[in-house]
């Protein structure tokens, strides 16, 4: 019985509830009214609730702050956006070199055929694959193809060679001819020199003879006697 | 535009579209975590961390609710968390009782002079919302200041109409007894 009116004041309240906020229809406010009139417990309630909802008015916000939000659209929206941008085919194109850039980054090995059969193998760091795999599966093809690189190389470092010997002997004929050219040059500047001196040395003699008309030959041995003495 | 249509154009990556969602709910977003929390500081960081909350999961709104329903509640769920951390820090004031001056105290001596000013009132008014249980807060802030209807409440909150009337009722009888002595003040 007591639960029966509890659950009928409940019910009351949630009606006094509607009633002061006018959120009932017209025929719930009528029967609340007609409540309202023999209740004095509701008759107090309503009263002082709307003067607590009016003094609840009094808090008014005078100043609302602007909330600055800045919203960035995330990597993946902005690819989206762009990749809708592009025509079907650039859509494609763009799709395979992100796959063969994945596939880099991953260093992805792809294997078919062989003992094996099909691998893919994915690492992040990058593996150096030992020289003794590359042909594990026929070593008779390796030593083979070993004598051939050994060949190829050992060429090479001939070639090398003999094109620094035609170099050498290039540079030393040059240097040669250089030399010889100088010292004919010096020759022949000597040769000049030692003429030009001659010449003067001769004519001086002969002008020492025609200054001299009593010179005999006895007097000129005389004279070069002296001279030697 | 629709509060729905400016979500699809922000979807479709106009950000622009979500800054006039911001400017045209921040007003009502600021006002309930203010009245919520009664904390300015705290009711602007609950405003932008709603508004970029539902940013990030706007692509969740499935449109069955109304958005403002969905950011009330987005806002509400925020104001919670942080009244939760907020009771679970150690603190001095341990009730929140409200001093009444001595000049409200005998009735006889309140005239025109002497009566609360509507500032007066509105911090008691704050201080008293303050002090009843978060659940009724959020009904009486949502209802009486945010205007909204018994079943857009019972929405946000995802209870009810009968528990959003019982909330209100309880909250508007502890209230009465927090401002009891505002009786004759205004």
């Amino acid at each position: 019985m007591k639960n029966a009116g509890e659950n009928l004041h409940q019910e009351w309240r949630e009606q006094l509830i509607a009633y002061i906020y006018q959120e009932c229809t017209r025929e719930e406010a009528t029967r609340f009214e007609e409540h309202l009139g023999l209740c004095a417990e509701c008759q107090r309630d309503v009263s002082e609730f709307s003067a607590v909802r009016n003094r609840l008015q009094s808090w008014q916000i005078k100043e609302y702050p602007h909330v600055r939000v800045e919203v960035k659209p995330s990597f993946l929206a902005s690819l989206s956006q762009a990749t809708r941008l592009l025509p079907l085919w650039g859509r494609v194109i763009g799709a395979a070199a992100a796959a063969v850039l994945v596939l880099a980054v991953f260093n992805a090995d792809l294997r078919l055929g062989g003992q094996e059969g099909f691998r893919l193998s994915f690492s992040l760091l990058p593996q150096a694959r030992p020289v003794s795999d590359v042909h594990a599966t026929n070593p008779q093809t390796g030593a083979q193809d070993r004598t051939e690189i050994l060949a190829v190389v050992n060429k090479l470092i001939d070639e090398s060679e003999k094109q620094q010997a035609r170099e050498l002997q290039v540079k030393l004929t040059e240097l040669r001819s250089q030399l010889e050219s100088d010292h004919r040059v010096n020759l022949v500047k000597f040769s000049e020199g030692l003429k030009r001196d001659q010449r003067v040395q001769l004519e001086q003699f002969r002008r020492s003879i025609a200054l001299a008309p009593d010179l005999t030959w006895g007097n000129l041995r005389d004279a070069s006697d002296s001279q030697s003495r | 535009m629709t509060d729905n249509q400016l979500i699809q154009r922000t979807l479709h990556g106009e950000p622009d579209a979500f800054g006039v969602l911001v400017m045209r709910w921040e007003r009502q977003i600021y006002g309930l975590a203010l009245r919520v929390l009664s904390h300015e500081e705290d009711a602007k960081d609950i405003c932008q961390e709603t508004f970029l909350s539902a940013f990030r999961n706007l692509h969740k709104f499935r449109g069955e609710a109304q958005f403002s329903s969905w950011i009330y509640r987005i806002a509400l769920n925020l104001c919670n968390t942080k009244l939760r951390r907020e009771r679970s820090k150690p603190t001095f004031e341990l009730d929140e009782e409200i001093e009444i001056p001595e000049r409200w105290a005998n009735p006889n001596v309140i005239d025109s002079h002497t009566a609360a000013s509507r500032e007066e009132v509105a911090g008691f008014v704050r201080r008293a919302l303050k002090a009843i249980p978060p659940e009724m807060r959020e009904v009486i802030v949502m209802k009486e200041y945010e205007g909204l209807k018994f079943e857009e409440i019972a929405e946000i909150l995802k209870v009810p109409v009968s528990t959003v009337k019982t909330r209100l009722y309880t909250g508007l009888g502890q209230l009465r007894k927090r401002l009891e002595h505002l009786k004759d003040a205004l």
